[in-house]
């Protein structure tokens, strides 16, 4: 596999507070990749040590180059988006497209001019006047018309509206992606991107909990609805998390015996945000039981 | 190459009002002032306000005074004036002899010697003229503009008295004097726009956060700080002078104009000929650079505090400076580290006549090269180079305002 990020023993204190805290990480070509965490779990920290934004302690490689130092060639490769709205509000849309084509050697300006033209952003606006809507399709039309390796989306569709939300992954998806290309996208929307993941990375308190491929964990994680009356029986095989529904349970094994779990109710998948809860917040899950 | 072309194209769009429509706006309100005030003076309209004559009679009859009298034609109430005039000198001199001597008063001083040269002329008296007076105080140095208008009225003397006033070699220039002044008019309001610019070019996109778009493509801060930095230094400068060229052409158009209409002893080629609009723009550009490099360290202060400062550019730029000067005021009494940020300040430089520094009204090749040599130069380079490399650091490493 060829990596693209290389992260051994990545760690980033601020003060006494711990952002990181000795990260392996490898994450290879052709990955959409979920970094999944609680507020200030890291994942910001982690994110502006892969783009170079800021220095964090340990061996980190993205694209072969040492971010920090090789930032300004590396970000020929490597795009983000940080957060939405972030485009300066006194420049006009046709000047970000001529900038970015005169500053970047892998911007394609016809696609970006295509993708505008999809639009009902006009080239003569400034961006003070744009939509946030807008803003992000802006934003995605030039970083889409850049070939790059690796993309980081930060909290991407913050702050929009469904309509806008769906057709931004929609759009990158047909648009953008292709099996050359790596995604990472952190988001607190995790419904949203749960269908195109290919790896899901759980952090929590400057440590990795979980770090697998989607298939794995449709292989590791099995959610089992358990009727009331089978609950002990349940329980006594170290559910990960349980939480009350309707006339039951359901509960959430991490490698269990699925010949065992059959037994006590339907099986099912879990999803990423009952996944993340009952990986992040363990104790409070049995709370509820 | 074609990303720094970018990134200068960038910041002329950013700052489009300051960079391009305000020297526009400027050239063209002069331009149509200099035009109404023709039309004006052709239709009789104005006569009072535009004939620099009147206004200086004006000042005679109120003052008793003035210097600009033929020899010879001097009667009894103006013979009386002058002498008054050298006891309001010979007062001011002792007044001035008590002050502190700085450039600034040594200029003063030059200026007033040759208005008592003048007297001594129009006297007719033999004495030595070794005391320097005080007709009106000397303009401010640091207000061009004010200097400008003020002298609008008496440069269109030449209009105003084509029969009495023949084209002379004064006469002229007064008339190149008013151009000098356009040149130092548009550079100081360019110097206020530089100054504006630094002080907010590595802040406000720190403010709104777009830092992390900019900082998303493949461009290096210190591309990004070298570039702002040349911006504010060389790009602005001759900006000023392109709009001051233009200004300067109009000036002679219309003076041209006036001439062929008002004037019987002189034509308008000569007027064009005494004319130095060319060679005038040509060493104001070697000012420029020399101010450039005389005041890097100043520009190169303002600029880290742009990438420095959390909250205000300016209070920061401000404070640190005021505090220096005033605990240094407190425990030597002596204003060394003041005098010295003061002589770096562009505006200072072009009326400050003293210890070769650089300044706007005689400026050539040889005094360039004079100035080259001066160790006080270097250093302030070297600061200068300090600044901007902290700044690029600080963009690299400190960008997050919180």
């Amino acid at each position: 596999m060829e990596h693209i990020i290389k992260a051994r023993g990545l760690r980033k204190y601020y003060g006494k507070k711990i952002a990181l805290h000795n990260i392996d990480l490898d994450i290879g070509a052709g990955r959409i990749v979920g970094l999944i965490g609680p507020n200030g779990a890291g994942k910001t920290t982690a994110l502006k040590g892969i783009l170079g934004l800021a220095e964090v302690d340990g061996h980190l490689e993205v694209l072969g180059m040492d971010p920090h130092k090789q930032r300004t060639q590396l970000l020929e490769q490597v795009s983000f988006i940080a957060d939405t709205a972030i485009l300066p509000r006194w420049l006009k849309v046709n000047e970000a497209v001529e900038y970015v084509a005169g500053v970047h050697p892998r911007f394609n300006r016809e696609k970006a001019q295509e993708f505008l033209s999809k639009t009902q952003i006009r080239r003569e606006s400034k961006i003070s006047t744009l939509s946030k809507g807008m803003i992000t399709q802006l934003h995605l039309a030039l970083i889409m018309a850049i070939d790059s390796k690796l993309l980081v989306l930060d909290e991407p569709t913050l702050g929009l509206d469904i309509i806008y939300r769906k057709q931004f992954y929609t759009t990158l998806l047909n648009d953008y992606y292709d099996e050359e290309k790596t995604i990472l996208v952190t988001t607190h929307q995790v419904e949203e991107i749960e269908t195109i993941l290919t790896d899901l990375i759980f952090i929590n308190e400057g440590e990795l909990i979980l770090n697998s491929s989607m298939d794995e964990i449709g292989e590791r994680f099995v959610e089992v609805h358990v009727s009331n009356a089978k609950k002990e029986d349940a329980l006594a095989l170290n559910p990960l998390s349980v939480s009350s529904r309707l006339g039951g349970y359901t509960m959430i094994y991490e490698n269990g015996n699925r010949e065992q779990l059959e037994a006590l109710g339907s099986l099912h998948t879990p999803s990423i945000s009952d996944l993340f809860i009952a990986k992040i917040q363990p104790a409070q899950s049995w709370g509820q039981a | 190459m074609k990303s720094y072309l970018s990134s200068v194209k960038r910041e002329f769009w950013e700052y489009r009002g300051a960079f391009l429509r305000l020297p526009i706006i400027a050239a063209a309100a002069l331009t149509l002032l200099m035009i109404t005030a023709l039309v004006l003076y052709s239709t009789s309209s104005i006569r009072f306000v535009l004939e620099g004559d009147d206004i200086l009679r004006q000042y005679q009859d109120k003052d008793g005074i003035y210097i600009q009298m033929e020899p010879g034609h001097i009667d009894q109430q103006h013979f009386e004036a002058l002498v008054h005039a050298k006891e309001e000198i010979k007062r001011a001199k002792q007044e001035l002899e008590k002050l502190e001597s700085n450039p600034m008063l040594e200029k003063a001083k030059q200026e007033l010697d040759q208005q008592l040269l003048s007297i001594e002329k129009n006297l007719q008296m033999p004495e030595a003229p070794e005391a320097p007076g005080a007709l009106q105080p000397p303009a401010p140095p640091e207000l061009p503009g004010d200097i400008d208008f003020r002298e609008f009225p008496s440069t269109t003397e030449v209009i105003g008295q084509t029969d009495e006033i023949p084209f002379t070699k004064e006469n002229i220039e007064k008339v190149n004097a008013f151009v000098k002044s356009i040149f130092a008019l548009f550079s100081g309001i360019m110097f206020l726009v530089s100054f504006h610019y630094l002080l907010n070019c590595l802040f406000t996109d720190r403010k709104d956060n777009s830092i992390l778009f900019w900082k998303s493509l493949p461009v290096s801060e210190a591309q990004n700080v070298l570039v702002k930095f040349a911006i504010a230094t060389l790009a602005l400068p001759f900006i000023a002078i392109a709009a001051a060229f233009v200004v300067s052409i109009a000036y002679a158009i219309l003076g041209m104009i006036a001439v062929a209409i008002f004037s019987s002893t002189t034509t308008p080629w000569q007027l064009l000929s005494g004319l130095e609009i060319f060679s005038q723009s040509f060493f104001h550009g070697f000012t420029m650079i020399g101010v450039a490099l005389w005041s890097a360290p100043l520009f190169a202060w303002v600029l880290f505090c742009s990438a420095c400062a959390k909250r205000s550019p300016f209070l920061l730029a401000v404070l640190p400076v005021a505090a220096i000067a005033l605990v240094e005021k407190i425990l030597f009494g002596s204003q060394i580290f003041i005098q010295t940020v003061i002589f770096r300040i562009p505006g200072v430089i072009f009326e400050s006549s003293q210890n070769g520094l650089l300044h706007f009204q005689e400026s050539n090749f040889s005094q360039f090269v004079h100035f080259i040599g001066r160790p006080g130069l270097w250093l302030g380079l070297i600061l200068c180079a300090g600044l901007v490399y902290a700044s690029i650091w600080l963009r690299d490493h400190r960008y997050e305002v919180k």
